[in-house]
């Protein structure tokens, strides 16, 4: 009798649960052209979900705020912003990354999610991939205005506004080596003989920075990738040499280094930001920086040429675009449609919106944001703007290489990618450095086995 | 009735801990096997078997399948052999209370710390042992280490309730010691070493926490485990890969389990019913 109540409790609890926890989610059906978006079930809002330390490039902008105002009173609808975890404007770390993606996955596949959720640096890719975000195609109208390499056939991120991160040669520091200055399509060779040029001439300390300089221009793990089997090969006589060069480059007489160092110091130099050793790198670097290194200068996105001749023309710099022999990955601030959302075709209305001549305009006016619209139509007024502001023809010509790249390629956005390979190549530089800066030299067979082994965990990775 | 009864009173205090198991790994483990079935975590289009034909057509998930049976088919029966003569040692030599504590004191001991200890053992660098072929010889010592002394206390609990009089008869009937051994105490400590064996296979998805302290969410490929899959797979946020994965790795337990169990019974079978 006992143990017939206690099942028939246990049956009980088991089917109050499943009925709880139901997943309504609902299908979005098609969407044919634009229609006037009215909030459904009198439900006047709209949420965009953003992390605190976004908030600064989006709410906080002038053309924003007004767009929003805009959109508010056309519309008859409340948008709001939702976070996550810290307040707005506060930092998170990039370990906190992954948390703020798992807790966003667990709001979209509520009911009541977001709307819209902005990008500028989280990568959305897994949400995307994993079917989170709505697909877009056929939806904005405005979506034709956008650069065609900014989109994949299945659209389901839309960029605003885009960012191509420069490098920098301080034409001071170039001198010194007697070298011309690069051509726009340079490779990461050209850009190691100038450094090992001016590196002969002027004896600085090995720091955090020159480590990643220096891995940069002498190991490329993108030939590494066989994108086809979506395998890595590590143990093969490039990378092999590419050890042996980088070691020979950073311990062979090019650097001042610390000879109380050993792997250990290095290691907590490059990985640990809280170590004593990374602190000290800094405060060298901020020293070579002012005392006129190869590469001091102000960063700035290569597209917008007016900041560029600026800064070059007030730091004596030349700005220069990715490698012609490696992958360019663009940052992007933009927007992803949640799938299971309310008001999705309001969501597609304010992208619309955003996507607009006269925003994308002043997207590109707003010199504190730093960004570049992604609108192609606008591309003649912006140049006309900007032959009356730049003097300097080298930078001009710059941009439009570095458009013909976005026009004619297909460009990965950094936020948006799946980014297996991208994290697979800062698990592999940690792990390069346990090689490279090891207080003994590896003979070849040890260096031989430690890659293949290395080449096996990382193809698991890859293959999971 | 007032026998009735009283099994009625028993029930309130049963009741709480039922409730508990049922809705944090019962509804669970039920409302799984539908994320199993969909395409993802976001999406509930039913997809038939094939997340599961994925996952078992994943060279990385046949991989941690394959080093989670040696683990365990290695492991289990070592730790349990080595915790049960360890038991009779102490059992007949009757050593200090000491001799207990060092044995259960890495129980004890968090797995951060067991990890730092263990990477001054088994070595760093380019040669260490949890970066080798052997690694996984690593993990088995870690593991016993860790849990020995668990399985002794149970062991100790089985052999202690031994009844003495079928021993001491033995005895009369001139029976060897490994005679005494193997046709009495053996056959009368199974059902403890059924469930030593069970708390054994439950604790050994607990090494996981020291090799990914040692070794991070991708180690040395030959202690690549099922649970480093789906830790890494629930990161990724697939959720269906990982709830697949996931029952695929019960069914495998639910074998072990019931063999367990019918050993159980078929010794008790033998001996009479179990202590």
């Amino acid at each position: 009798m006992v143990k017939k109540i206690v099942i028939c409790l246990l049956i009980l609890v088991i089917a109050f649960s499943q009925t709880a926890c139901s997943n309504a989610a609902k299908e979005i059906g098609e969407h044919t052209g634009v229609v006037i978006p009215k909030p459904k079930d009198g439900d006047a809002t709209l949420t965009i979900m953003l992390n605190p330390e976004e908030y600064d490039a989006l709410p906080a902008n002038k053309f924003f705020r007004d767009y929003v105002d805009r959109f508010e009173n056309n519309f008859g609808v409340e948008v709001r912003y939702e976070s996550i975890g810290s307040s707005p404007g506060q930092l998170i770390e990039m370990e906190e990354q992954d948390e703020y993606i798992k807790e966003l996955s667990m709001k979209l596949y509520a009911k009541n999610g977001p709307e819209l959720i902005f990008s500028q640096f989280m990568p959305l890719g897994p949400i995307i991939r994993q079917g989170a975000a709505a697909k877009l195609n056929g939806k904005i109208s405005n979506l034709d205005k956008v650069y065609d390499g900014l989109l994949d056939d299945e659209i389901y991120f839309v960029p605003i506004s885009i960012r191509y991160y420069s490098k920098i040669i301080n034409l001071e520091a170039l001198k010194t080596t007697g070298m011309e200055e690069p051509d726009v399509d340079w490779t990461s060779h050209d850009h190691y003989e100038i450094r090992t040029k001016w590196l002969n001439a002027n004896k600085i300390h090995f720091t955090s920075y020159e480590w990643y300089m220096a891995f940069e221009s002498i190991v490329d793990l993108d030939k590494t990738y066989d994108s086809i089997h979506n395998r890595i090969s590590l143990n093969t006589p490039i990378t092999k040499k590419n050890i042996r060069d980088i070691r020979r480059y950073i311990f062979d007489g090019n650097y001042i280094l610390n000879q109380n160092y050993k792997f250990e110091n290095y290691y907590r130099m490059i990985t640990e930001d809280n170590s004593k050793e990374f602190q000290e790198s800094r405060d060298l670097f901020s020293q070579y920086e002012q005392s006129g290194h190869i590469e001091s200068g102000r960063y700035e996105n290569l597209l917008r040429t007016i900041d560029v001749y600026s800064n070059n023309y007030n730091y004596g710099t030349i700005m220069m675009p990715e490698y012609s022999n490696k992958e360019v990955m663009l940052s992007a601030g933009g927007f992803a449609i949640n799938k299971n959302a309310k008001n999705s075709e309001l969501a597609y209305e304010f992208i619309n919106g955003l996507l607009s001549n006269e925003i994308q305009m002043q997207i590109f006016n707003d010199v504190e944001d730093g960004f570049y619209p992604a609108n192609k139509d606008i591309e003649e007024d912006i140049k006309a703007l900007e032959a009356e502001k730049v003097a300097d023809e080298r930078v001009l010509q710059t941009k439009e290489y570095v458009l013909n790249q976005i026009k004619n390629e297909h460009m990965k956005i950094w936020n948006a990618e799946n980014l297996d390979f991208y994290n697979l190549k800062k698990m592999i530089e940690e792990d390069f450095i346990k090689i490279i800066l090891a207080d003994k030299e590896y003979a070849d067979v040890e260096l031989s086995a430690k890659l293949s082994e290395l080449e096996k965990k990382y193809n698991i990775y890859l293959n999971e | 009735m007032f026998e009735r009864l009283k099994k009625l009173k028993i029930s309130p205090f049963i009741i709480p801990s039922l409730v508990g198991f049922s809705v944090l790994y019962l509804v669970p483990f039920i409302w799984g096997i539908r994320y199993s079935f969909s395409r993802s975590g976001f999406d509930s289009t039913f997809v038939g078997y094939a997340n599961y034909s994925e996952v078992l057509s994943s060279g990385a998930f046949r991989l941690a399948l394959k080093n989670t049976g040696i683990f365990m088919s290695v492991a289990i029966p070592l730790i349990m052999i080595l915790s049960f003569l360890l038991a009779l040692a102490i059992y007949e030599l009757k050593p200090p209370k000491l001799v207990y504590l060092f044995m259960m004191l890495p129980i004890a001991i968090p797995s951060a710390a067991a990890a730092g200890f263990f990477r001054k053992i088994i070595g760093t660098g380019a040669f260490s042992l949890m970066n080798s072929d052997y690694a996984m010889l690593g993990v088995i010592l870690i593991f016993i280490w860790k849990n020995t002394g668990y399985n002794l206390i149970i062991n100790m609990a089985g052999l202690l309730q031994l009844d003495i009089s079928v021993i001491e008869a033995s005895k009369i009937d001139g029976a060897t010691y490994f005679q005494r051994l193997r046709h009495v105490i053996i056959p009368l400590c199974i059902p403890t070493t059924v469930f030593a064996g069970i708390v054994t296979i439950i604790n050994s998805f607990k090494v996981f926490k020291d090799v990914y302290v040692l070794q991070g969410s991708y180690p040395n490929p030959s202690i690549y485990m099922l649970q480093h899959y789906m830790n890494n797979k629930f990161n990724d946020l697939q959720y269906e890969k990982l709830t697949s994965g996931a029952y695929i790795f019960a069914l495998v337990i639910f074998v072990f389990a019931f063999l367990l169990f019918y050993i159980d019974k078929s010794y008790s079978k033998r001996v009479g019913d179990s202590i």
